[in-house]
């Protein structure tokens, strides 16, 4: 692989993404918005798997509700013009509010109470719920639960940090926690490469009070729900409003914290003078410079990029090499045409390439593997396991199927029996059919990896997710975060090159194939 | 080595090339099968190294069955060297490679035993230059060679070859021919399947004609090409261009009829004179015997046989019954068209009564 030639294609791509996210201009806001009336038929972005969406229609005449997956996305959709307005907690936008100052709350629409959520119809999980509660209203009464408050919802950024040492290492059971840190500040969020907010800490304390241990899980904020519901987690929390249809479903402990829904736009003066001033203050590549330190430097953020790099590298590789195994011991038993292997084989490749594969995941993570209580990133592993060893499986049929069948008659008339053949005949002829496929197909691997973040796994794109979810900028964690999925594809498709140079027979020098012959 | 052949059978879905095939190939025989496509030529050598398995009957190799006993085949079957028509060279390894492959995988050799086995048979096939070449880099003619020297290299006793000129241009077809050749001298048993007349008289010592499923005709080069006793393989090995028609009753089709002895005609290369007098004996037969003097249970069959070497036509008319009024009237009617004509009586299942006719 000559890096000049990705360097090449990488710029074009880099420059063009820089134009567009600079020229194109807001679209979405035509004339000012004074009241709740003025959005009528325009969109409202709200976040996956809350309530705001129905809050929105109720309160808001003929909206279009457009779903995002983190509150980093809904601020960039309005930044970018591409919704009128967004609804959210009065304490996230508050914080939204620190990295756009243009974002202004035009009404608070309704007023919330925030609890933990437990796995509902479970004695176990009531009993947990009624210590927690029982928890709840001990810190009322002790002060604690203000001390929180303030703690999250103050100014002194250095006082933001949660002491994990007591829910560590302890002798006691390990409760897991589900929470998203995609959900942002002061709920649940990133800082310093570890998971903080209000309600982590109040899931800490109550571990630390009661004896338990704590795992925490990372998912999507849609995700905390699953993963209460199959039992995958214990409790969960983050920012989670308390309403009658979701009590149907979920155990629900008493509020911890009461906010309200707000209504936020963006103020068009401020976004005036804002971009007045910043055009005369900072250059482009002054403020590049700033979005570099922001997203990769500040809090030693590089070390959340470097564990999601580990993290979708592990899976890709570690999954590649267990699919190569199992789909080329599976084609080994159907080589022959035994009539039971294929049809078993038919029917599974059928049903894993037949899905989405984070569909495939979903059901492996919370129904299939759910009771066993294995981890995200392995439930990831067997699911791309699967569908590498689907697509080797295939791979080797096209491969195999194009080699003449002379070939494997000149090896029989010369004594070799069909394992013999395979091996030493037409298998090196057929890699030069399917290596190539192959080479596509890893890269299609990795970058299908991206979806893990919905099984709780921080793969590099999640960490691009919870970056921006601290930053509220897209442009430049997105572009990172590309350059770097393109340096990783990079990589594997050199090694594989490498791989494929070295079993292809034909390249070897000539003196190389009579090896330790004395020639006369 | 000795293969017996006993009521060997073979069918497809579709097809059934060897119906009932009996033989039996002694040591050092060198068999040439010939005989028109499609007749079962290569599925019977394919047959007899078990590439194909026999679906009926027997084959004996050394007194030992191996219809019956296919597991322990894999050993005998290094014993049996078979080349391709269409080569089958192993295109991922050089020539030398692929004559080494199974000596060291098979035979166990050391790479230098195999080594040295190898680039003599490619210098008895005149390619040693060619040693670390890849397939892909050599005429057809060349590979063909190299896969000779492969299924020599393992000193089989019997070498099957399979039409192993067809696949060349005309102009690589001697170097292999030469090849085979030198192979024929060496002593060891052979059947080659090939529509080279001049090589399966130059290198055979019996000649098996198959037809139709069956071998139709086996005997010596001399007897099968010289004087073949029987009617279909006369026909083969002197390439004649043959017509039949056989009119069953006197109420025949006469279009359909001249039509088809009109395309038969047109079609082969013939002197204007012969193509005349053929086209004026047809029309006789059928205007003035068949409706004259064939009675109504009476069957007329004719053939007519062209040489395309000597432009010859040779006219065969039988009749069922052996009438010599009848007979009389048919001389009279042919005699003024033709040069010569004689007639005999046969004994055949459905005619008595021949007569042979020169145009």
């Amino acid at each position: 692989m000559d890096f000049s030639r990705l360097k090449k294609l990488i710029c074009p791509f880099v420059v063009m993404m820089l134009l567009f996210g600079t020229m194109i201009p807001a679209a979405a806001t035509d004339g000012e918005i004074n009241s709740l009336e003025d959005l009528k038929g325009m969109k409202v972005g709200v976040l996956t798997g809350t309530v705001f969406d129905e809050i929105t229609q109720e309160n808001i005449e003929d909206v279009e509700v457009c779903y995002f997956n983190s509150n980093s996305d809904i601020a960039t959709a309005l930044d970018e013009g591409k919704i009128a307005a967004y609804v959210t907690d009065a304490p996230i936008a508050r914080s939204i509010k620190n990295a756009h100052e243009d974002h202004v709350v035009l009404k608070q629409i309704s007023s919330e109470d925030y609890g933990f959520i437990f796995k509902k119809n479970d004695s176990q999980s009531a009993e947990l719920c009624k210590q927690f509660n029982e928890f709840l209203a001990e810190s009322r009464e002790n002060g604690l639960l203000d001390k929180i408050d303030a703690k999250w919802f103050g100014k002194d950024e250095s006082a933001m940090v949660i002491d994990y040492s007591a829910v560590e290492n302890g002798n006691g059971k390990t409760l897991r926690f589900a929470t998203s840190t995609s959900t942002g500040e002061p709920f649940a969020y990133m800082k310093d490469g570890k998971r903080v907010g209000f309600d982590i800490e109040i899931a800490v304390e109550f571990c630390k009070s009661y004896g338990y241990n704590l795992e925490i899980d990372d998912y999507d904020f849609a995700g905390i729900i699953s993963a209460v519901q199959s039992g995958m987690d214990d409790f969960g929390s983050s920012c989670i409003t308390i309403t009658e249809e979701r009590k149907k479903s979920m155990l629900f402990s008493d509020p911890d914290y009461s906010g309200g829904t707000v209504v936020v736009i963006k103020d068009v003066c401020a976004e005036a003078l804002a971009t007045g001033v910043e055009a005369e203050e900072t250059g482009f590549f002054a403020s590049l410079g700033e979005s570099f330190v922001k997203t990769f430097i500040k809090e030693s953020r590089w070390r959340l990029f470097l564990n999601g790099i580990v993290n979708t590298m592990f899976i890709t590789v570690v999954s590649i090499i267990f699919g190569t195994i199992i789909g080329f011991s599976d084609y080994l038993i159907c080589r022959n045409g035994n009539k039971v292997a294929n049809s078993v084989t038919n029917v599974l490749v059928g049903i894993v390439q037949g899905m989405p594969v984070v569909v495939l995941l979903m059901i492996l993570f919370y129904i299939v593997l759910g009771k066993t209580g294995l981890g995200g990133t392995w439930v990831a592993v067997i699911g791309f396991s699967l569908t590498f060893g689907a697509s080797v499986f295939k791979m080797l049929k096209t491969g195999v199927g194009a080699i003449d069948k002379g070939q494997n008659e000149a090896a029989f008339a010369l004594g070799f029996n069909s394992t013999r053949a395979f091996f030493r005949v037409i298998l090196p002829q057929a890699s030069y059919h399917f290596l190539p496929i192959l080479r596509s197909d890893i890269v299609t691997h990795i970058k299908s990896t991206a979806i893990v973040g919905y099984i709780a796994v921080q793969d590099l794109t999640k960490i691009s997710d919870i970056v921006r979810t601290r930053t509220y900028e897209a442009f430049f964690p997105l572009v990172a975060t590309a350059i770097i999925y393109f340096l990783l594809e990079g990589l594997l498709v050199l090694i594989v090159k490498k791989v494929q140079i070295l079993t292809d027979k034909k390249r070897r020098a000539p003196e190389k194939i009579l090896k330790g012959i004395k020639t006369k | 080595m000795k293969i017996e052949l006993k009521h060997l059978e073979k069918k497809f879905p579709d097809a059934a090339p060897i119906s009932d095939v009996n033989a039996v190939i002694n040591d050092g025989d060198i068999i040439a099968v010939i005989g028109p496509s499609g007749t079962g030529k290569s599925t019977l050598l394919r047959c007899i190294n078990m590439l194909d398995p026999p679906t009926g009957g027997q084959i004996f190799i050394d007194g030992i069955e191996i219809t019956n006993n296919k597991a322990n085949f894999g050993k005998l079957r290094r014993k049996i060297g078979m080349v391709f028509q269409s080569f089958n060279l192993f295109s991922h390894l050089t020539v030398i490679e692929n004559i080494m492959l199974a000596l060291t995988e098979l035979k166990k050799m050391s790479r230098q035993e195999a080594y040295d086995i190898a680039i003599e048979q490619l210098q008895k096939v005149g390619l040693a230059d060619k040693a670390l070449a890849y397939p892909e880099e050599l005429s057809g003619g060349m590979k063909q060679r190299v896969s000779i020297a492969r299924t020599l290299a393992m000193d089989p006793e019997l070498i099957l070859l399979d039409e192993p000129t067809s696949a060349l241009d005309p102009t690589m077809v001697r170097e292999v021919e030469s090849v085979i050749c030198n192979l024929a001298k060496t002593g060891k048993t052979m059947v080659i399947v090939t529509h080279e007349m001049r090589l399966a008289k130059a290198i055979s010592n019996r000649i098996f004609y198959l037809d139709r499923g069956v071998i139709y005709e086996d005997g010596t080069p001399e007897q099968v090409f010289n004087n073949p006793q029987r009617e279909r393989t006369r026909a083969f090995v002197n390439n004649l261009k043959v017509f039949k028609y056989r009119f069953k009753t006197n109420n025949f089709s006469y279009d359909d009829y001249a039509s088809k002895f009109s395309e038969y005609i047109e079609n082969n290369e013939l002197e204007a004179m012969s193509k005349a007098s053929l086209r004026s004996v047809m029309e006789h037969i059928a205007t003035e015997f068949v409706p004259n003097h064939m009675s109504q249970n009476d069957t007329v069959s004719i053939v007519a046989e062209l040489n395309p070497e000597s432009k010859k036509v040779k006219m065969l008319v039988y009749y069922s019954s052996n009438s010599s009024d009848n007979l009389t009237e048919m001389t009279a009617i042919l005699s003024p068209l033709v040069s010569t004509i004689t007639t005999e009586s046969i004994e055949d299942e459905d005619f008595d009564f021949k007569a042979v006719c020169m145009i």
